[in-house]
């Protein structure tokens, strides 16, 4: 039995910002098994500070390009309550079709294009275009639907334009609802039984690992935890989001630029894992169906399986959406404004599930409509903690094996959660054909 | 119908320079016939595009190892092969990553570049006096591009 391990993953890969895996085990004891971030915080809530509540979703929308359509939901849900601006069913409904849009492109994606290179050992997804082109195209129609979902309703597939502090600004026809549906049926749905199916061929590649946490998500009893909801503990019950603090507890390591979080126990977990552990009965049969085929039963102890749920989670947002539009359809797209007068000004705070879990905003207003305080928790920073318990459970149990396979468990392992570390610069490094 | 992509995040900087030429052109070109696209820094919106037939236009701020502010249009053909490290994230999806599995996936849409060299990429700056003062050119240099594409659409 090995008795010394040093692994220093520097800059994990596909995963976004910089992020360092540290083990460190001497004479058999493990004296450091972490995630190490090392990338500055951006301090987006003071950039807050000042500005009108009409602006406010459209500046944290830009938070990250994958959330943006999360943080826009829950931003806009924060403002509402804190200026008691009531939103219509119809606007619900709306909302929640982009949510589940953004949910199922974004997990598709996850499990496709992330986590499957790492089930064929394979570096990236690149050496899949050729291998596995089909699979590849079937996650980009997926991806593309999704958009379609977002320029029809939020009048744009990224950082939403349309939806606004109390409703939309612009309305989709009835005719468009019906053809985006068709779609869903038609495209949609075989394309995710394609790559359920394609993960399910896989399922012997994803490690076993087990270790139970606190699982926290958003829970609603009318339906699985997406839009809105109360916050739930698997440890100790249900919350009002207002109570969010006293959930997630952040605090600060030594090896983290990001804050870490703990509730019951000396962490938690957040994401696809735990809102299918903690809303499991409130799944589409279809995606109850999924769970069976990829063998996912709540609860699931294994992090690992998180990009199982996330495709779990692909097949009831489909199913869903499906019947949301059913819903808009029989009431008919009645033309509202949005409701935009505050009938007063104060703290308002807000939750919405976005694919990597639980995200919370909480602004206060003051009297001219400007944000004075404003506080936002992502899921990402909640996970931190979560990672670091699991190394330190699982670098014993697989001391053993050779050190480039530990290193690559433990790299799967961080990528599970699909950490967010940063985001946002995109621009394009050019080196010109000479 | 051409495609205008402006890619970019406006809290970042001159990072935001493609969205903010959208902008500029959603006032310009009226009875043109121009798709105007927001992709924020969703860089893998681009990909899709690259993979229908219509011609695309993406204005990005770009390190070209120039001045800042310095306004270049490329073909992506011109651009060597970016260097793959396997760091693709959804969130960390990369302009040069989308070029490179685009070309793995055989596209053949025609994909201008205009690309502005930054000065600045820190969140919440606004764009630098150096890019800037350079919108009038870039946004001219666009119109260029599209009046050239309505044209050849309408002559066929």
């Amino acid at each position: 039995m090995r008795k010394d391990l040093n692994i220093h993953v520097h800059h994990l890969t596909r995963v976004e910002g910089h992020g360092n895996i540290v083990v460190d085990m001497k004479n058999g004891v493990l004296r450091k098994a972490h995630l190490h971030i090392v990338e500055a915080p951006r301090y987006f809530e003071a950039l807050l500070k000042g500005r009108n509540f009409h602006e406010v979703a459209i500046i944290t929308s830009r938070i990250c390009g994958i959330c943006s359509l999360g943080h826009q939901m829950t931003s806009l849900k924060a403002t509402e309550s804190a200026l008691g601006l009531e939103v219509s069913e119809q606007t619900k409904i709306l909302r929640k079709i982009l949510v589940h849009g953004s949910t199922f492109q974004s997990n598709v994606l996850h499990a496709l294009f992330l986590a499957t290179p790492d089930f064929l050992n394979v570096g990236s997804v690149f050496p899949l275009i050729n291998t596995h082109r089909d699979v590849v195209l079937a996650a980009l129609r997926l991806k593309r639907l999704a958009n379609d979902i977002g320029d029809l309703i939020s009048g744009r597939a990224v950082h939403p334009i349309s939806c606004v502090p109390g409703g939309f600004t612009k309305l989709p026809t009835e005719k468009e609802i019906v053809d985006l549906r068709d779609k869903m049926i038609r495209q949609a749905r075989p394309d995710a039984q394609f790559a359920v199916g394609v993960l399910a061929s896989l399922a012997d590649k994803i490690p076993h690992f087990t270790r139970e946490t606190e699982y926290i998500s958003v829970f609603n009893d009318s339906e699985y935890g997406l839009y809105d909801g109360q916050i739930c503990s698997s440890d100790a019950g249900l919350f009002p989001v207002e109570r969010y603090l006293e959930v997630t507890n952040e605090f600060i390591v030594p090896h983290s630029s990001s804050k870490h979080a703990r509730f019951n126990r000396s962490s938690y977990l957040v994401g696809a894992l735990a809102r299918f552990n903690n809303s499991f009965n409130l799944l589409h049969p279809e995606a109850k169906k999924t769970a069976a085929m990829l063998g996912l039963k709540a609860p699931n102890h294994n992090p690992y399986m998180n990009t199982v749920a996330q495709m779990v989670e692909v097949v009831h947002c489909i199913e869903d959406t499906i019947n949301l539009m059913d819903q808009l359809l029989n009431k008919g797209i009645k033309p509202e404004k949005p409701n935009q007068e505050p009938t007063r000004y104060g703290r308002g705070v807000a939750t919405t599930e976005v694919p990597r879990g639980i995200l919370f905003h909480d602004y206060t207003y003051n009297r001219q409509g400007s944000i004075e305080a404003a506080n936002c928790i992502i899921p990402t920073g909640q996970n931190l903690a979560n990672i670091d318990d699991d190394m330190k459970k699982l670098v014993p149990e697989i001391v053993s094996e050779p050190k480039e396979q530990i290193t690559r468990k433990l790299e799967m392992l961080v990528r599970a959660y699909d950490p967010c570390i940063s985001c946002s610069v995109h621009l394009l490094d050019v080196r010109f054909v000479e | 119908m051409l495609k205008v992509i402006g890619l970019g995040n406006e809290l970042c900087g001159d990072d935001g320079i493609g969205p903010v030429i959208l902008n500029e052109l959603r006032r310009q070109v009226h009875q043109v016939p121009v798709d105007l696209i927001h992709a924020g820094s969703d860089a893998f919106i681009v990909l899709d595009y690259l993979l229908q037939p219509d011609p695309v236009l993406i204005i990005d701020c770009a390190r070209m190892g120039r001045k800042p502010g310095a306004i270049a249009k490329f073909r992506a053909t011109q651009i060597q092969p970016p260097w793959i490290n396997n760091s693709i994230s959804l969130h960390g999806f990369s302009m040069g990553d989308v070029l490179k599995m685009a070309r793995d996936l055989d596209y053949t849409t025609e994909c201008m570049i205009i690309g502005v060299e930054p000065k600045i990429l820190d969140f919440n700056t606004g764009l630098s006096d150096e890019v800037s003062r350079n919108i009038p050119a870039i946004v001219q240099l666009v119109m260029e591009e599209i009046k050239k594409y309505a044209k050849k659409s309408i002559d066929h």
